[in-house]
């Protein structure tokens, strides 16, 4: 029980990880929902094998990732092109972040919230298992496609 | 602007879909399942264990 009790505690704190992940993959609410299920048992199954030598919230990016990727892989959800819009607030620069969310491919999305969050490359290449080399060219390629696509608005 | 100055914007963006979709306590723990990882692991090692100790006994014996 001292388990449970301990993974719940860390799930609620950083719960928002998963549901921002879920929002920025899935279209419609019934895959959201499915999707934030399939990933809290994945982490609750992973969680034994979790030793504490990365922050909670790096290691749920990553079994929250892989989870999403394999989901996207079976076909099972459909992975939305353009992230839903938050109703909430319209300010500022929250329809540039989706227009740019919405020109990656799943792949390539997962780097830029992982940057945007304000992972180092190292830490982007240990979530996502590539190499900082393959961080670092991909990143660049996606500014340069950011780049002409927007001109002068981003990057 | 650029990729950097959207990190603010990422931040406001997840923290208010984290706050509309926040869950209780009691939600999440009725997401997981009864059983503990733990527990199904040391289940498996149990079985495969009296598994091995059924082979040995049979051939010890000789079928018998």
């Amino acid at each position: 029980m001292v388990l449970r009790q301990q993974f719940l505690r860390q799930l609620q704190q950083h719960q928002g990880i998963v549901h921002s992940l879920s929002r920025s993959y899935f279209a419609n609410e019934e895959d959201r929902k499915d999707a934030f299920q399939e990933i809290v048992l994945q982490l609750w199954k992973s969680y034994p094998a979790y030793r504490g030598d990365s922050a909670v919230s790096t290691w749920m990016y990553r079994v929250a990732l892989n989870t999403i990727f394999n989901l996207l892989k079976q076909r099972r959800l459909t992975f939305a092109t353009l992230p839903e819009q938050l109703a909430v607030e319209a300010e500022d620069h929250s329809e540039l972040l989706r227009t740019v969310l919405s020109q990656l491919n799943p792949s390539d999305r997962a780097l830029v919230i992982l940057y945007l969050e304000g992972y180092s490359y190292q830490e982007i290449a240990d979530i996502r298992a590539i190499s900082l080399t393959n961080v670092s060219t991909r990143l660049s390629r996606i500014r340069q496609k950011l780049r002409s696509r927007f001109q002068s608005e981003v990057i | 602007m650029n990729l950097n100055e959207l990190k603010p914007v990422w931040r406001r963006y997840s923290d208010a879909v984290a706050a509309a979709e926040k869950r209780t306590a009691d939600e999440l723990n009725g997401l997981l399942p009864v059983d503990l990882p733990v527990a199904s692991y040391r289940r498996r090692l149990f079985m495969l264990r009296n598994a091995a100790m059924f082979v040995f006994i049979a051939v010890g014996c000789g079928g018998c």
